[in-house]
């Protein structure tokens, strides 16, 4: 089910565009994230070595926080205006996390034929806790949608 | 402490963009857009081949051993790093099948103190450009060396 998407002209500084709530973090999830990735850091998958390092068990890659950041985004919009992000992590997410994603207008404006959104995104779990926050640009083509 | 005379240091690395990589990432991710794997899906947004996930450069520059031998080159013990930042321009597609080349460059090595003792953060940017040598993607890391 596809929400209607707002055009360029209709969308106001303020507005939430992007939300998706992705399911529970599982073990086995960080465990697949890091044979893909590459990243085999013990912090992410052994318990043992995350709770020496004082967490309460394994910590998500943050990498897979921002990719769960990326697809909310490309919920909302097709891939191809899709045309930066910068995110900051703030706090570490684990096993049985429910994070949302939200995303909100901040800025746009018309360059070189397109309209240029800035928006706020961030990732929160269930207590409202920001795991990662920062900023994407899409670029909205004029007049053709 | 990480010297800072490797500010400026580049590797390089290629990668060949593969679908059965792309399919083991995006099932890690839980992320279902159907254009990163489909084919006909893809097609029906005008792309050749299924597309690149936005976040996939983890791969190229983990699989291929260059970011962990940077790592190593600058002695950043690998169970003491966090990921402070990271950010993404995307400049064109990257399709499956693209056989892409990569320069990564510590841009910065900065230092300050931390609650727990002094933190080092190391700043990286990775240009790719493709095949047909046009610029696709920019990255860059923040990495914090906790001590």
């Amino acid at each position: 089910m596809h929400t209607m998407r707002q055009t360029f002209e209709q969308l106001n500084v303020g507005d939430e565009v992007v939300r998706l709530v992705k399911l529970a973090i599982t073990k086995v999830q960080l465990v697949r994230y890091a044979g893909a990735s590459g990243d085999f850091n013990p912090l992410h998958t052994d318990d043992s070595v995350a709770q020496a390092a004082g967490f309460n068990g394994v910590v998500a890659h943050g990498m897979l926080l921002l990719a769960f950041m990326t697809e909310a985004v490309t919920s909302w919009i097709p891939r191809r205006w899709f045309k930066q992000i910068k995110t900051r992590f703030k706090s570490v997410s684990g096993s049985g996390d429910i994070l949302t994603i939200t995303g909100v207008v901040k800025e746009k404006h018309i360059e070189n034929d397109s309209g240029i959104v800035t928006c706020e995104i961030q990732i929160a779990d269930e207590s409202n806790d920001v795991k990662a926050s920062g900023t994407f640009q899409a670029a909205f083509p004029l007049g053709k949608e | 402490m990480v010297d800072q005379n490797m500010v400026g240091t580049k590797v390089h690395f290629t990668w060949q963009v593969e679908r059965g990589k792309i399919a083991e990432f995006i099932a890690a991710t839980g992320d279902s857009t159907p254009i990163y794997s489909d084919k006909e899906a893809a097609a029906a947004e005008g792309y050749q081949d299924p597309v690149w996930p936005p976040t996939f450069t983890p791969v190229p520059l983990k699989w291929s051993g260059v970011l962990y031998n940077l790592f190593s080159t600058l002695g950043m013990p690998v169970h003491k790093l966090m990921h402070a930042e990271q950010s993404y321009q995307f400049h064109r597609e990257i399709l499956t099948g693209d056989t892409l080349s990569g320069v990564m460059e510590v841009k910065s090595i900065t230092s300050r103190e931390g609650k727990s003792g002094p933190l080092e953060f190391i700043l990286f940017e990775t240009v790719f450009v493709n095949q047909h040598e046009e610029e696709v993607l920019q990255e860059e890391m923040l990495v914090v060396v906790r001590s």
